[in-house]
């Protein structure tokens, strides 16, 4: 089910938060369970049966690791193979298969497996769960319903933010809470979060479509406005998700770790990866980083790990060449960054907005690459000419909505009068523009 | 000094949710099997799943998109909203002056060129003609901003490419002339006016005496909401007026298995179509019958705009027989041989047709 859907917004969400709010407290944790799973099958009904096993698994894994403290790292070892397993066959077996293929001139036989919503996500958590045992960060969970809710509690369940256990710990291991004021709180974030879904991500991603088919017509203007929204879109779709996220918890008395801020207002690209998808980052830097050895061990082998942990971020976000090379190109950019821009007198003196500027366009570049349309950079680079007059329309159709946008992205925070009228109205816009043009799957699911 | 409020904040939230639960509940209650102004049946509710072939949500999200209650006042509010961001390009019908009107046909000369090509091949020895109108967008350009303007420019080029050929009928400057309007503001046909436009046209190159408007029974039935209208999901929009005409002599219509002593079907304003009211809609084959008229049998490959000029050639014509490719089991050729002694051809296809419509080239390639 995803959030921008007339099952979710009409039946399940009311229904859902409701419930658990007028259900006695020994019956909340029960609720909110049964709920997620309804809510993570509900899009098919045989993935349950891999997140029950990612379930079960890491349950019983934590009271392992906790039990037999001497061979806990063999334990931990072979619990991560199991995490993993699944996802290297949904996610990368056929990007194996393909490259393996390529390489040796094999024609290896295999189906492609169709991709479990959010298999990413959390596997991701499991494993954080239980490293955070075997370090001894976290206490193992005995109770399967407190466990089951960490994992699968629906309003992170298929698109983050990557909640690490020792963020929860102490939030499951009270009584429910359900105060009026969160509840308030948390459905106004969600209702922001659906109209950047709704009205700012789904318009950007319209447009960049719309430009991307047919590159050579869209010209210099096209790919330059239509990348910029391609970034827009991957921002305010994810964003947006966040908040929808982060709202949806708290009006169910949990409050998970922020997930983006104000990434495109970043002075550098090491404070950009500050500020974007901050719960992936912190889990590469927790869970591969730092155990590779961080930069404790000199410069040389400080990069390599960077390398490494931009290698795996890229191969993250999808099982292709593109995501590789995304992740390799801000390896390398963050690798020269630190060695030769940040804490020069040349960088601190250069102004704040041309220092934004230069960041974004960095970044810019490589949505490029994300996106895989490698002829967005000829185009750029003015190689089919200026536009053509179609593009042109549609450039300047989506010109108002791109400047919204580009507003909420790149300048400080306005404080709006009438915020109190803010979330019903952006709920009736975002049913309305759901009702004239269906609904599409986020961004992110694939990931 | 405590501020007063309609409703304590948190307990909003909650009637807020149960509003929404209510429109999905609503959704249920108030289930409608058919939409009138999109002209088309709604989903049902959904029944009958497996786990292993599971399609309950999509079809679940199908059905409540559907039947959302307020639904035509969510779309409204949504076109509203793109039409005043800029963003009308996403209605498929823009608002332009008083009239709605379709986005540009996307094609290209050689497109077309070689559809007509095809067309001309079909009708090999037999005298053909073609008649294919300009958009509504062409003739309101002058009302557009320069940026949209340059898009119709472009269809306007391709158009003149082709209606340039041998044996097309002009009509674009005979449009652009005209002192009325000759298009509806709300559908994408032209209205009264510019079907006896494209008549008088026709007649001209056909070497026929066009009558006056007075020489036909004219009805006026009613109001009528078209398909630019539908499309745009706009709320507001004047309503046009259906003027029929047909001859004063008595003629016979025969499709569908019926035969009907009249053209215009004035009940048909009422139905969700209304350009019905001319011969009761689109049918596979039409023949229409006229003792009096002068000429022999015209045998006519044709879209709806037809439909509206049919009742004004028929005064001519002894037999028209027209075939619509989109609802015709046979191909061109069965049709052909229906007609007999076609003395005459004539393809009327919009632009978009001639362009777009894959049963037109599927019925010749048949033969």
């Amino acid at each position: 089910m995803i959030f921008s859907s007339f099952t979710f917004l009409l039946l399940f969400m009311p229904v859902v938060l409701l419930g658990y709010r007028l259900l006695p407290e020994k019956a909340k944790r029960p609720f909110l369970l049964l709920s997620s799973l309804v809510f993570y099958g509900w899009g098919s009904p045989g993935w349950l049966l891999l997140l029950l096993y990612i379930m079960g698994l890491d349950y019983a894994g934590g009271l392992l690791i906790a039990r037999f403290g001497k061979r806990k790292k063999a334990i931990l070892a072979a619990l991560l193979v199991m995490n993993l397993l699944p996802l290297v066959y949904f996610k990368y077996a056929v990007f194996l298969r393909d490259t393996l293929d390529a390489v040796t001139g094999w024609r290896i036989r295999m189906d492609s497996p169709l991709l479990p919503a959010g298999i990413s996500f959390f596997t991701f958590q499991g494993i954080s769960y239980l490293i955070d045992v075997y370090r001894g960060d976290a206490r193992e969970q005995k109770n399967f319903v407190r466990f089951g809710v960490y994992l699968s509690l629906f309003p992170q369940l298929v698109a983050g933010p990557i909640v690490r256990y020792t963020d929860l710990e102490a939030q499951l291991n009270r009584p429910p809470q359900t105060d009026i004021a969160s509840a308030r709180l948390g459905m106004r974030r969600f209702a922001v979060g659906l109209g950047k879904k709704v009205l700012l991500a789904d318009a950007m991603g319209r447009f960049w479509k719309l430009m991307s088919a047919d590159l050579p017509a869209a010209g210099a203007l096209g790919a330059w406005l239509g990348l910029i929204a391609f970034s827009f879109q991957i921002f305010f779709d994810f964003s947006g998700y966040s908040d929808m996220a982060l709202g949806l918890g708290k009006a169910l008395g949990f409050t998970f770790p922020e997930n983006f801020d104000r990434p495109y207002r970043a002075l550098s690209l090491t404070e950009f990866w500050r500020r974007w998808h901050m719960s992936l980052t912190t889990w590469f830097r927790e869970y591969v980083y730092i155990p590779l050895g961080g930069n404790r061990r000199g410069e040389a082998r400080r990069n390599v790990n960077l390398m490494i942990v931009w290698a795996l971020t890229g191969l993250w976000h999808g099982a292709g060449w593109n995501f590789i090379l995304w992740g390799v190109y801000f390896g390398v950019l963050l690798i020269l960054e630190k060695k030769y821009v940040l804490g020069r007198p040349g960088f601190e003196r250069t102004p704040g907005w041309l220092r934004q500027a230069g960041t974004y366009l960095m970044v810019l570049i490589g949505w490029g690459f994300f996106a895989g349309k490698w002829a967005v950079f000829p185009a750029m680079a003015g190689m089919y000419g200026l536009t053509s007059p179609r593009a042109a329309l549609n450039c300047l159709s989506y010109l108002p909505i791109l400047l919204l946008c580009a507003g909420i992205s790149f300048l400080p925070k306005l404080s709006l009068p009438g915020r109190r009228f803010a979330a019903p109205i952006l709920m009736a816009l975002c049913l309305a523009a759901l009702a004239a043009q269906g609904y599409e799957p986020f961004v992110y699911f694939q990931f | 000094m405590k501020e007063k409020r309609f409703l304590p904040d948190g307990w909003a939230v909650y009637v807020g949710l149960a509003l929404l639960l209510l429109l999905g509940i609503g959704a249920f209650v108030f289930r409608q099997d058919f939409s009138f102004w999109e002209k088309r049946y709604l989903a049902e509710p959904p029944k009958n799943y497996s786990p292993v072939e599971w399609t309950l949500n999509d079809d679940l999200e199908t059905y409540l998109s559907d039947q959302l209650p307020f639904r035509r006042v969510f779309v409204a509010l949504d076109a509203q909203a793109q039409a005043l961001t800029g963003r009308a390009v996403q209605l498929g019908a823009w608002p332009t002056g008083d009239a709605i009107v379709e986005k540009p046909v996307e094609t290209d000369a050689d497109t077309l060129l070689r559809r007509v090509a095809a067309l001309r091949g079909f009708a090999g020895d037999t005298p053909c003609r073609f008649l294919t109108p300009p958009t509504a967008g062409m003739l309101k350009m002058g009302e557009m901003t320069a940026a949209r303007r340059a898009v119709y420019e472009l269809e306007a080029e391709t158009y003149d490419a082709v209606v340039r050929q041998e044996g097309f009928i002009p009509l674009r400057e005979a449009f652009e002339s005209s002192a009325e309007p000759v298009y509806y503001r709300t559908d994408h046909h032209w209205n009264f006016e510019g079907a006896y436009l494209a008549y008088r046209a026709y007649c001209e190159a056909a070497g026929l005496e066009p009558l006056e408007k007075d020489d036909f029974e004219i009805t006026d039935c009613g109001a009528f909401l078209g398909t630019t209208y539908t499309r745009s999901g706009l709320p507001f929009a004047k309503a046009d007026t259906l003027i029929c005409a047909e001859p004063k002599t008595p003629v016979t219509a025969r499709f569908d298995g019926e035969a009907y002593d009249h053209l215009i079907f004035p009940e048909e304003a009422e139905t969700y179509d209304g350009y019905a009211v001319y011969l009761k809609g689109n049918h596979g084959l039409l023949t229409v019958e006229n003792p009096a008229g002068e000429r022999g049998t015209l045998f006519l490959c044709k879209d709806s705009y037809a439909n509206s000029l049919i009742p004004f050639l028929s005064a001519h014509y002894r037999r028209i027989v027209a075939v619509d490719a989109r609802y015709y089991n046979g191909t061109f050729a069965d049709a052909l041989a229906e007609a007999g002694d076609a003395e005459e051809i004539l393809f009327l296809y919009s632009m978009d047709s001639l362009a777009n419509d894959t049963a037109v080239t599927r019925k010749l390639r048949a033969r």
